[in-house]
C-alpha cells in the first residue's frame, strides 16, 4: 500500500459518522483512480483484518488453552 | 538481577535456549494464576487475558521488575519474550502435526493444539520479519500490541511517540501484514 494511500485510509476510518465517505474519497485521492481502489480495497477487507488481529488476540489464545488447562484435573 | 530479567535479556540478544528456559516459567505461572482466578471470580465473569498475562510477568520478574527502566520497557521485553515463545510453541505444533519430531512433545501440547491459532501465528510472524525489514517502526508496535497485548499509551510511552501515532502506525501495519499473508497465499 502506498503511503498516500495508507493515509486516506487511516482518515477514512477516522471520519466523523456523519461525513460521506464518498465525497471525502473524492476529495482526498484528487482522482488518482489507484490509490482510490486501494483505499476502497483495504476499507472493504477491514472486518476480515480485525479478524486477524483481534485486540489482545495472541493472549487470548494463549490464556484460553491456560484456563482449559487449569480445568483438567492434575 | 533476577532470572527472569537475565532470560528476557538473552531472548533480545537471540538466544534460542533462553524461550526453552522461560516457556515453563511462564506456562506455570499463567496455569496457576489462571486456576486461582477462576476460583475467585463470579460465574460468567470473563478472564481478561491481558491482564492475567501481564500480572504473571510482574509476579515472575518479583522485585527485579523495579530494575527496569518503566513498566513500558519491561513489558516491551516480555512482549518480545511472548512471540519467541508463541512462535517456538507453533513451530513445534506444526512439525508434530506433520509427523516429525514426536518424541519432544508432552501430552499437554497435543491437548491444546486444537485451540490455538498457530498458523496463523507463524503466518504472521513470517510477514512480520517482512515488515521489519520495510517498517521497523510499525513492526515494533505490532510486536508490542499483538504479541505484548500493550495499550496504545503503553506503546506510546515505549516508544516515545503519541499516541495517536500509535493508533495510525497500527491501523496501517496490520492492513499491510494482511496483505503480505494474504500474498504469501496466493
Amino acid at each position: 500500500m502506498t503511503e498516500k494511500a495508507e493515509q486516506i485510509f487511516v482518515s477514512a476510518l477516522e471520519m466523523d459518522a456523519k461525513e460521506n465517505l464518498k465525497a471525502f474519497l473524492d476529495r482526498a485521492c484528487q482522482g488518482d483512480d489507484g490509490v482510490r481502489a486501494e483505499v476502497e480495497d483495504m476499507l472493504a477487507l477491514r472486518p476480515q483484518i480485525e479478524k486477524m488481529f483481534p485486540e489482545g488476540g495472541v493472549l487470548f489464545a494463549l490464556t484460553e488453552e491456560v484456563f482449559n488447562a487449569s480445568q483438567r484435573p492434575e | 538481577m533476577s532470572e527472569i530479567t537475565l532470560v528476557l535479556e538473552a531472548i533480545k540478544r537471540g538466544e534460542k535456549l533462553a524461550s526453552e528456559q522461560l516457556l515453563p516459567l511462564v506456562y506455570d505461572k499463567l496455569r496457576n494464576l489462571a486456576a486461582a482466578r477462576m476460583a475467585q471470580e463470579n460465574a460468567g465473569q470473563t478472564l481478561q487475558p491481558t491482564a492475567l498475562v501481564h500480572e504473571a510477568w510482574l509476579q515472575l520478574a518479583g522485585d527485579g521488575s523495579r530494575s527496569w527502566q518503566n513498566r513500558a520497557h519491561f513489558f516491551g521485553a516480555a512482549a518480545d519474550a511472548m512471540r519467541r515463545i508463541l512462535i517456538d510453541k507453533a513451530r513445534r505444533k506444526s512439525r508434530v502435526k506433520h509427523g516429525g519430531d514426536r518424541t519432544r512433545v508432552d501430552i499437554a501440547d497435543l491437548e491444546i493444539a486444537a485451540t490455538a491459532p498457530d498458523e496463523d501465528v507463524l503466518r504472521i510472524n513470517e510477514a512480520l520479519e517482512k515488515l521489519e525489514r520495510e517498517d521497523p517502526e510499525q513492526a515494533r508496535i505490532v510486536v508490542l500490541k499483538f504479541f505484548g497485548g500493550l495499550t496504545n499509551e503503553e506503546v506510546a510511552e515505549n516508544l516515545g511517540i503519541s499516541e495517536r501515532t500509535v493508533y495510525r502506525q497500527w491501523v496501517c501495519a496490520k492492513a499491510r501484514l494482511f496483505r503480505l499473508v494474504g500474498s504469501r497465499e496466493e
